[in-house]
């Protein structure tokens, strides 16, 4: 478990500091609200990055424990984001229902890369 | 265009990507994924910039076989940064009551029963004091300059200053016959 464990804080931390650059780079060039996106996909993998801690802490030892743990909440937190999308396309806010769908692709992103780091043989 | 739609366009355009697109556009009508490929962006991101452009008033979109084009709204981009200056201000009433009550304010300050306490130091409130005087000259008549002086001398000892004055700030005109109110008093 440990080995899954790290690259799954590996890719984590790096999607984080990749965003991180991503903002400041696009932020210079006047791009102000791509830039803005990273910073929400940068909260997204901080998230769950704090999230596989809790799991790991609250079942060590137990990797099933840990992907049952990080599955759940996997599937509750985007709920919010999910019932936000559909409400801003109820409205027809186009520019909202844009960043909602930004934070359920991440943590889509996240959910696929997590199950295949997990499961992986070895 | 109104003071929201302004302020709502000026913050759309501060963007690269949007300007980029809006080049873009002028170059001619396109679709997303023309634009994501020409620009180097995803699909989303080009249609989020689109809507706010849209919601801009920048771009308007039509249905083309298959695809949703964008086309550029010239008409609003023929608008110059002068003609939304000089549209009248939303607040326009609000600045307006303002000076009104500044007016007041410099008035009850030199005025006192009637007279004029002292001619005000600073341009701005001597104007406002003998726009007030010149308000006692009737706009159809010519004043010989000892009628003027007599008025004047009302309101203040030095009426010489005043009349002088009020013929330097184009509020009194002067010719071979005498003294008359001009526009600029009104």
């Amino acid at each position: 478990m440990d080995e899954k464990l790290s690259r799954m804080k590996e890719y984590l931390e790096e999607c984080v500091a990749r965003c991180t650059q991503a903002r400041t780079e696009l932020l210079a060039d006047d791009r102000g609200d791509e830039a803005n996106f990273q910073a929400i996909q940068a909260n997204i993998y901080g998230i769950f990055s704090t999230i596989l801690n809790v799991a790991v802490e609250q079942n060590l030892g137990d990797p099933q424990g840990v992907e049952g743990f990080f599955q759940k909440k996997l599937e509750e937190i985007p709920g919010n984001w999910a019932n936000a999308y559909q409400k801003a396309e109820e409205r027809g806010d186009d520019v909202a229902a844009h960043l909602e769908r930004l934070k359920l692709d991440t943590a889509e992103e996240v959910g696929r890369t997590f199950r295949e780091i997990w499961r992986a043989e070895g | 265009m109104t003071e929201r739609e302004a302020i709502g366009l000026f913050k759309c355009l501060a963007d690269k990507s949007r300007l980029q697109i809006l080049k873009s556009l002028a170059l001619e009508d396109m679709y997303v994924e023309r634009l994501a490929q020409r620009l180097d962006l995803t699909a989303a991101t080009v249609s989020f910039h689109l809507k706010k452009l849209a919601q801009a008033g920048a771009v308007s979109s039509y249905k083309s076989q298959y695809y949703t084009m964008y086309a550029l709204n010239r008409a609003l981009f023929d608008t110059t940064i002068l003609d939304i200056l000089q549209e009248e201000s939303e607040e326009a009433d609000l600045q307006a009551q303002r000076d009104a009550d500044y007016r007041q304010h410099v008035l009850d300050s030199f005025f006192q029963d009637g007279r004029l306490k002292s001619i005000p130091a600073q341009r701005k409130k001597e104007r406002i004091v003998l726009q007030a005087l010149a308000q006692q000259f009737d706009p159809q008549r010519i004043y010989p300059e000892q009628e003027v002086n007599l008025i004047l001398s009302r309101y203040h000892d030095d009426f010489c200053t005043l009349r002088r004055d009020m013929v330097g700030e184009g509020l009194l005109e002067r010719g071979p016959e005498g003294y008359w109110r001009t526009k600029q008093a009104e």
